[in-house]
């Protein structure tokens, strides 16, 4: 039997891949390392994180034979007593990941690296819980370079720096990555560190860019039989196609995404979704309309405003006035948060379609008052613009492109409707089988 | 072009802690200890541009939690280009003192409680290396540079600060001299050599905007044999004499022209393709 690619021995590979050291601070930082820290985190407890932090970095940058003398011998009890001081003795969530760390300045004890960049990584979801983000990606940053062969790890900063618009230090942290992801052979991360990558150059515009981030990671997870990555690659492949309006390019690969999924998948509902609400802007709202009735009872609770608004949105499409008082009684129920704004626009849009125009306008306002409130300059520019066309009487022109009542796509595009509300079904009947259980 | 030998200004009441920066800078750094604020100054404005000044931040002032010297912000405004490293201990109630001398451009800190062996103060004394320069030249954000093209830039920067050559940027990085050449090319940069060379001018450019620097001394602090050698390598990339580039803003105007030969290398459709 001959040697498989992914079986192969790493040490005998000819390539050798170089991987160069990435930025490890923003340019716009203050000097001392790691000062970022105490923006996020006020008073003794920034300093005592901080101070924590820069011990990290200082225990990953020294060779392992140097270590044990890298620190005071009393060096954490005291940094114990001063966290306990900063935290006044309550049990703060920081205290356990806390505790793992200062074991590396216990000069007894040999901590393993891997230990030291799992509590790194729970001190930066903890940051990112409370919105701190310079904090989560110093600390990602940290444990990195604690395990600096863990592509994982890599991938993680290459996130965060992303999603802080950093651009140069996430690329950086995306080439060492994909670096290290090869020379392990750890395919699950080299496509995902890809798919990162994509999202990263969709957002910034470069669609062929992020094409082909996309397409060689499907590449990847369709040789190397990683089915779950390859189906979240057709799904991104799919948002990105529709992102740049080729409508049958974005339509092909929802269809394969879901049929990669398989029934019943956790991720479905959130495909499903997403060509639901990409038909419903094109006015093909039948279809919009059919899929996410199904999909609402399973879409996670962050997804919900939006998919009301979208189901209001779709059933005035097809003249369902019941069904459009429902879903907008529904959304009057929920408190304001994420895309519930966004989601009264919708109900707005609705309402012009049904000719309603004071319902409306009423609509509108609710989005746009939530909008400012939430400082969404996005959300309120659209609700502007919904103002100025019942000010200007075009409410006509808002029911953008009629739904094609013949032709290859529209029977393609109701064929994958279909197949998407029996794709969604299991999970419907495993719902009801766990509602039964607990009953 | 001289090398110089990079000058480590301590001015600190600390007497172990003098001892140890000097320990652990002995092999690196010429130790020079100051005894007031005006002392340093001077040292500071004939230092080369890989100088480091260790500084006590409260120096002289009487300890009532009044902050840092003044003294210390005015030798930070009057030499912006220096690296400066603050030796204090880190109390958790001096929180607002520690952000406030990250604003003032100090390019590190060694917490004199926590730092207590070498390999920790050897390390706080290379992070501080090239901070105030990396922090300049981030300020111009008209050209994107890539992930890749941003670490060669960052270890030239290094390489440039301890007087090394082009084929000691690829040793940092870990490359071959061709294979630095390629990467140079595939990130869009300037070849290692012009790279290398442009580094030295922005370095000098900095030292220029400094108040406190002649042209003269610039030319010296840089390695160079006096300010007519400065003024032919500044040619080598810039239209301009030492003095007009001081005229003119020399950090600003010299950073400007880099980052045009950057956007001139630049293949514009590279993400489109």
């Amino acid at each position: 039997m001959g040697v498989t690619r992914a079986t192969r021995n790493p040490k005998k590979s000819r390539r050798h891949w170089r991987i160069p050291p990435p930025p490890l601070r923003d340019g716009d930082a203050p000097g001392p390392e790691g000062l970022l820290v105490l923006h996020d985190l006020d008073g003794d407890f920034g300093v005592v994180v901080w101070k924590m932090l820069r011990s990290v970095l200082l225990w990953a940058e020294t060779s392992p034979s140097d270590r044990g003398s890298l620190f005071s011998p009393d060096a954490g009890q005291r940094r114990r007593a001063e966290l306990l001081a900063a935290t006044h003795g309550e049990n703060h969530p920081l205290l356990e990941p806390m505790e793992s760390l200062l074991r590396m300045m216990d000069p007894d004890t040999i901590p393993d690296p891997d230990e030291v960049g799992v509590a790194c990584l729970r001190i930066a979801g903890w940051a990112d819980e409370n919105e701190f983000p310079r904090t989560a990606i110093e600390f990602r940053q940290a444990a990195a370079l604690s395990c600096p062969s863990n592509p994982r790890f890599a991938l993680s900063v290459m996130r965060t720096a992303r999603d802080l618009a950093q651009y140069s230090r996430a690329e950086a942290w995306f080439h060492r990555s994909v670096g290290l992801a090869r020379q392990c052979r750890d395919w699950d991360t080299y496509v995902r560190a890809y798919l990162a990558h994509g999202t990263m150059m969709r957002r910034r515009g470069a669609l062929p860019a992020a094409r082909r981030s996309y397409l060689k990671a499907l590449r990847r997870a369709t040789r190397q039989g990683l089915s779950e990555v390859r189906s979240m690659t057709l799904h991104d492949l799919f948002v990105l196609e529709e992102y740049a309006s080729n409508r049958d390019a974005a339509d092909r690969y929802a269809g394969l995404a879901a049929d990669s999924y398989g029934p019943g998948h956790r991720s479905l509902p959130t495909l499903a979704h997403d060509v639901a609400v990409a038909w419903l802007q094109q006015g093909y709202f039948e279809n919009s309309l059919k899929v996410l009735r199904s999909v609402f009872p399973h879409l996670p609770e962050a997804y919900r405003p939006v998919a009301l608004g979208s189901l209001a949105r779709s059933s005035a499409g097809v003249g369902d006035t019941p069904g459009f008082s429902r879903a907008r009684r529904d959304l009057s129920r929920i408190p304001p948060g994420p895309g519930v704004a966004e989601a009264w626009i919708e109900v707005a849009r609705g309402s012009l379609l049904l000719g309603n125009r004071a319902e409306a306008r009423d609509a509108v306002r609710r989005g746009e008052d939530l909008a400012r409130t939430r400082m969404e300059g996005q959300i309120r520019f659209m609700a502007q613009s919904i103002f100025d066309a019942i000010e200007a009487e075009e409410a006509a022109a808002l029911r953008q492109v009629p739904e094609p009542s013949e032709g290859g796509a529209a029977t393609d595009r109701s064929r994958l409707a279909d197949r998407l509300v029996v794709l969604l079904e299991p999970l419907s009947s495993g719902e009801r089988a766990h509602s039964a259980a607990r009953r | 072009m001289q090398h110089t030998p990079r000058p480590l200004l301590i001015l600190h009441p600390d007497p172990v802690l003098s001892e140890r920066v000097r320990r652990a800078a002995q092999d690196r750094f010429h130790t020079v200890k100051v005894g007031s604020w005006e002392e340093l100054r001077l040292g500071v404005a004939e230092a080369p541009p890989a100088a480091v000044v260790v500084v006590d931040p409260y120096f002289g002032g009487k300890g009532n939690g009044g902050g840092p010297s003044s003294h210390l912000r005015e030798l930070l405004t009057s030499y912006p280009s220096a690296t400066v490293v603050a030796g204090l201990d880190s109390l958790p109630v001096r929180h607002r003192d520690l952000w406030q001398l990250g604003e003032w451009g100090i390019a590190e800190i060694i917490q004199t409680e926590e730092d207590v062996t070498l390999q920790a103060v050897r390390r706080r004394l290379l992070s501080a290396r090239a901070q105030p320069l990396r922090r300049l030249l981030s300020h111009d954000d008209s050209v994107h540079l890539t992930g890749r093209a941003r670490s060669i830039v960052e270890a030239a920067v290094e390489t440039v600060l301890v007087g090394g050559l082009p084929r000691d940027l690829a040793r940092s990085l870990g490359f071959s001299p061709s294979t630095l050449l390629r990467w140079c090319e595939r990130s869009q940069l300037p070849n290692p050599r012009r790279l290398v060379l442009w580094m030295r001018v922005l370095f000098a450019s900095a030292l220029l905007d400094d108040p406190g620097h002649t042209v003269f001394s610039v030319g010296i602090a840089c390695g160079y044999s006096g300010d007519q050698a400065l003024r032919r390598a500044i040619r080598a990339v810039l239209p301009h004499t030492p003095s007009e580039l001081r005229e003119a803003g020399a950090f600003e105007t010299a950073s400007r022209e880099f980052y045009r030969e950057l956007q001139e290398l630049r293949d514009q459709n590279a993400d489109k393709r």
